[in-house]
């Protein structure tokens, strides 16, 4: 629609005597507003169809690699506490343990204000992969992909 | 229940029909399969398209509105909470589980053609 657009609007300023490099940046701005788009609506397709948010408090420091290419993943361990009842109706409190995957800059931030026992709020999307044990038994892990990332409050006391 | 610390949003579609069981107490329960796709593109600039499948857990009410209305391929629409659960399997090794118990669902289109 916007080649269209460019198209009818390049024959307008031809037609009204523009100058034929005010034609090609307006092109190349509007190439670039287009592809700025795509992407955008893509990232946001992606969160819609699979979308995590947690919170809750860290049960370890952060596990930081950094790979050949510079590149920096971190990995976290954090619990989300839930409501309960148990057989007799007893009132408990139910913990999952999610591992979180952290790429890139965001990795950064982890390795250097994030320490066991903070609490933080983090939004991503879920991710399986299949790996080996140590007995060759193939299992199905499941990691949390951040991509955004929150620190609610200072580290737990205790 | 709805819960504020953990939630998951997915939208996808069923890659089989729900498998509805009954427990003790009348408690019913449906499992779902369901992918969502992820598109992105690789260091060499090729698109790649990667599946995930997800285990879906309804119970109650959503269960038979479930098991009456959703078939293979029709695409969802769910709001639940991420859990995990180890079982024992028929060989009696370990196996762990990743599970969305949905609490929340929408149809979004009917069953896809074929």
């Amino acid at each position: 629609m916007i080649n269209n657009r460019i198209r009818r609007t390049g024959r307008y300023t031809f037609a009204s005597s523009f100058n034929r490099t005010e034609y090609r940046l307006e092109k190349v701005k509007l190439i670039n507003v287009e592809q700025a788009l795509t992407g955008a609506k893509q990232k946001t397709m992606k969160a819609l169809k699979n979308h995590v948010q947690l919170i809750g408090h860290l049960g370890a420091d952060p596990e930081v690699k950094t790979f050949e290419n510079g590149r920096m993943m971190a990995r976290l361990s954090l619990a989300t506490n839930e409501p309960a009842r148990g057989k007799n109706g007893e009132k408990s409190i139910r913990t999952h343990w999610h591992t979180l995957v952290v790429w890139g800059k965001l990795a950064e931030i982890c390795a250097k204000y994030l320490q066991k026992g903070r609490e933080i709020a983090v939004e991503g999307r879920i991710s399986y992969r299949t790996y080996t044990d140590s007995e060759g038994n193939s299992r199905l892990s499941t990691e949390i992909t951040v991509n955004d990332l929150l620190m609610i409050s200072g580290k737990r006391a205790g | 229940m709805n819960n504020l610390n953990n939630t998951v949003q997915l939208i996808g579609r069923l890659g089989a029909d729900p498998e509805v069981r009954t427990l003790k107490g009348d408690r019913r329960y449906a499992r779902l399969r369901l992918a969502t796709s992820d598109t992105y593109y690789n260091k060499a600039g090729e698109k790649v398209q990667e599946t995930q499948w997800h285990n879906l857990v309804a119970w109650g009410g959503l269960a038979d509105v479930c098991a009456n209305h959703l078939s293979k391929g029709q695409e969802i629409a769910v709001e639940g909470k991420l859990g995990y659960r180890i079982y024992t399997d028929k060989d009696n090794n370990k196996q762990f589980i990743t599970e969305v118990t949905i609490h929340d669902l929408l149809m979004i289109s009917s069953r896809k053609a074929g």
